[in-house]
Order: C-alpha cells, then structure tokens, then sequence
C-alpha cells in the first residue's frame, strides 16, 4: 500500500491549479501579500546581496559621488529647517498662542529599518523593509532618507512593510513648493521622478526650487522637502497651466536604511 | 523529471529573478529578462505535458512571490494556461531550434505577461503608464537570452536537447 501512487489526470491537474490561482487572484491583497513578506524575510540575506550586485558595479562612481550624496544631505537638512524657520515665524508673527513645536519631528519616533528588497526603477519603486506592525508601524506612515521623505508606507506584515516611493506610478501625494502657498498634487511618472500639473502660470516657478510634503496632521507635522523642481515647462494641451517635474533630492539606489515616522507613538512602542 | 533538483532550480531562479537580474537591466524603463518564463517555456518543451503542468504552477507562484506590488494568481494562472497550452502544441509542432524556442519565448511572454495584466485589472490593480513598453522589452529580452540559458538548463537537469537530425543509419 504504502508504494501506491495516487493518480491524477491532467486535466484535473490543470483544474485545480487554475483554482488555485483564482482562489490567490479574489483573495483579499493583505493576505496575499503574506506569501510575498514572507519570501522576503526568508531570504532577507541573498536578496540584500543579489540587490548590491548593481551597485557594486558601479563602485566607482558611487565613490567619486559620496561627497557630494553628504552635501545633498546638507542641502536637504538645510531646506528643512528654514521650512521650519519659515513656519514658525509665520506662527510668531499670527500670535495664536497655541504651542508650536520647536523642532518639527520633536514628538515624533524615528524607526530605523533596513532595506530587505528595492524596486526603484521601472515603473515600480518600491522598498520592502525590515520593520512592520510589531515595531509601531501603520499605513501611510512616511519614510525618510536622507533627510528627506521618500515615500509612505502602504502594506503591512507583522515585521515587514512596503514603502511606495513617491516616483511610483500609482503615487499621488499632497505638496507645495517652497514660497508658494498653493496646495498642488504630485503624481510619480514611473521613471524615478514626478510630475506636477494643474498649476496656473501665473505663479513663478523655477527649475531648483525645493518641493516639500505638506504637513498631514497625525502623520507629518511640518512640511519636508520630497523633491526639486527638474523642468518646469508649459503643459502641451493647456498652456496656461505649468507642467513640472520633480527630481528626487535623496538617490535610493545608494540607500541602505530608512526611517520611519511614527508621530504620535504609543507609550507601548 | 528529477524534482529535488527542479525546487533548487526555481529557489534560485526565484531569487535571481528578485534581485539580480537588475544587474543586467537596460533601457532607463529597466528592462531585464524574466528568468522564470524562459525556465517555464523550458520546462513546457522539454517535459512532458503532466511535467509541464506542474512546473507552470510552480514558477507561475514563484513569479507571483517575487512581483511585489502585484496582486498574487495573475501570473500564476496565464503560466499554468500557456505552459499547458505550449506543452501541447510541442506535440504537433516541434520546438527544437535555436530561432523556434526564441520565438516560443517571445510568444509566450507577450501572452503570459498580457494575460496577467489583464487580470490584474480585474483584481483592482490600477494600470502603470508604459507598462507596455516593458512587457514588450522583458518579452525581446527573455527571447533573445532564452535559447542560451536552455543549454545551461538542459545541463543541469540532465535533460537531452532532443534536436532531432536525420535518422541513424540502420544495417
């Protein structure tokens, strides 16, 4: 008995796999992502090497461009805090008595997290990380590197997360750029950059400029920088409306660990 | 088939594909070569059709494991459906030239990816602008590579390449 084989006919074979599929394909995406997390965490050590792999070769010139990627830090913490300086000025000058944070992320925890798997160019940008729901963490928390935001994240395991980065495809993120106090939508072109459109001509903008998240209460307390204005050209169907695009200021391919902010934590956390 | 071996095969084929292939990427849509439809299209016309069901479920998983981001069962399904589907045909028209399997590969991956696609959009994925673009250039990609990784993967599995010349001579 025990050398009895069960048979099965291909088709019944190939009926039950296609099941398979549809059961994974109408199951709700949190608990398919599971698998994913999964796998991820696994083989945490040869995707991390699998992912240095492009970088390594390409040694050199991330050598010649480690000073200058500490100077884009500089820059970065720079515009943050005269954003900063910016917004409590303006609080300041209003007189509304209310407290106002002296440094923007003081009641906030950063949680450091390890990248496991990136997908940062194409038309996912992606990072998986290797922190989630255990250490604090929830949806549409932002990620920062470099002293700047990257991205949010937008899936959970008990200790994974996914980050969408704000060149995503799907990503749509509310933001303002520095000195315009206009609300504007920046959507990820898929091609490691961004675009804003529907803002009116009328309004100066140029190439350089800095473009900061805006602030979203219980998730960013002031604005930081995400991106700087690349181009800035008029749109082709409407030429009254400015057509940007927005270079990130931090260069993922080089980033090893991001943090994440955590604004009100818990005292558990 | 030698299954133990098959599982290392994909195990590693999985992980390159994760990871490693970026390496070889071009294009600024970073194009690269899906290693698990070119080990598939393999598996489809090396094996027979009982074989070939199987490993399509198994690598269809494992390109569904590795697409963050995707819901998972779209590509499960349409390797399942064109593995089958290309394990049959094999028996009515022989794949075993260089330029048949790179055209086998080709076919395979604008179906598979098409499909899969497809059924993404039922699922609720939103659409990625030129995500066309990079089906097309993964699907040229993994054709022009494929024929030679099928060497490497004939090794390997200890599979003959069954390429067919004339006859033996008989006394």
């Amino acid at each position: 008995m025990a050398g009895k084989r069960i048979r099965v006919s291909r088709r019944m074979l190939f009926a039950w796999f296609i099941l398979a599929g549809l059961i994974l394909l109408f199951s709700p995406q949190a608990v398919t992502s599971r698998f994913q997390f999964a796998f991820a965490r696994l083989f945490r050590w040869p995707l991390s090497i699998g992912r240095n792999m492009p970088l390594s070769a390409r040694t050199e010139v991330v050598l010649q461009d480690d000073s200058s990627r500490k100077e884009i830090q500089y820059q970065n913490h720079i515009v943050n805090l005269e954003e900063e300086l910016r917004q409590k000025n303006q609080a300041v000058q209003q007189l509304s008595g209310l407290r106002t944070r002296l440094r923007g992320l003081e009641g906030a925890k950063l949680v450091p997290a390890d990248i496991i798997t990136a997908s940062i160019e194409g038309l996912r940008s992606e990072l998986i990380i290797n922190r989630g729901r255990d250490d604090g963490l929830a949806k549409d928390f932002f990620v920062i590197g470099d002293n700047s935001i990257i991205g949010i994240v937008t899936d959970l395991s008990a200790r994974t997360a996914k980050v969408r980065l704000f060149s995503d495809a799907s990503s749509v993120v509310q933001v303002n750029i520095a000195g315009l106090e206009i609300n504007m939508l920046m959507q990820g072109d898929g091609n490691s950059s961004a675009k804003i459109k529907l803002v009116p001509v009328k309004h100066k903008i140029k190439v350089g400029d800095a473009v900061l998240v805006r602030k979203k209460p219980g998730y960013l307390d002031i604005a930081m920088i995400v991106g700087a204005v690349q181009q800035c050209k008029r749109d082709d169907k409407n030429p009254a409306l400015w057509d940007i695009t927005v270079k990130p200021v931090c260069d993922i391919s080089k980033l090893s660990d991001v943090a994440v902010i955590v604004m009100n934590p818990s005292p558990l956390n | 088939m030698r299954w133990p071996r098959f599982a290392v095969l994909v195990l590693i084929t999985t992980l390159l594909q994760a990871s490693g292939v970026d390496a070889i990427a071009v294009t600024r849509l970073n194009v690269a070569p899906d290693l698990l439809l070119i080990v598939m299209v393999f598996f489809a016309i090396r094996c027979n059709p009982t074989e070939a069901i199987i490993s399509s479920f198994a690598l269809g998983f494992a390109a569904d494991i590795v697409a963050t981001g995707f819901p998972m069962g779209p590509r499960l399904i349409s390797f399942v459906l064109f593995g089958t589907g290309l394990a049959y045909l094999h028996r009515v028209i022989a794949i075993r030239k260089m330029p048949h399997e790179s055209l086998a590969i080709l076919v395979v991956g604008f179906g598979a990816g098409g499909l899969a696609l497809l059924l993404a959009l039922l699922a609720g994925q939103s659409p990625r602008p030129g995500v066309l673009g990079v089906l097309a250039g993964t699907s040229i990609y993994s054709a022009v590579l494929g024929p030679f990784l099928f060497l490497l993967l004939a090794w390997l599995m200890r599979i003959k390449s069954r390429r067919r010349g004339p006859p033996p001579a008989t006394r």
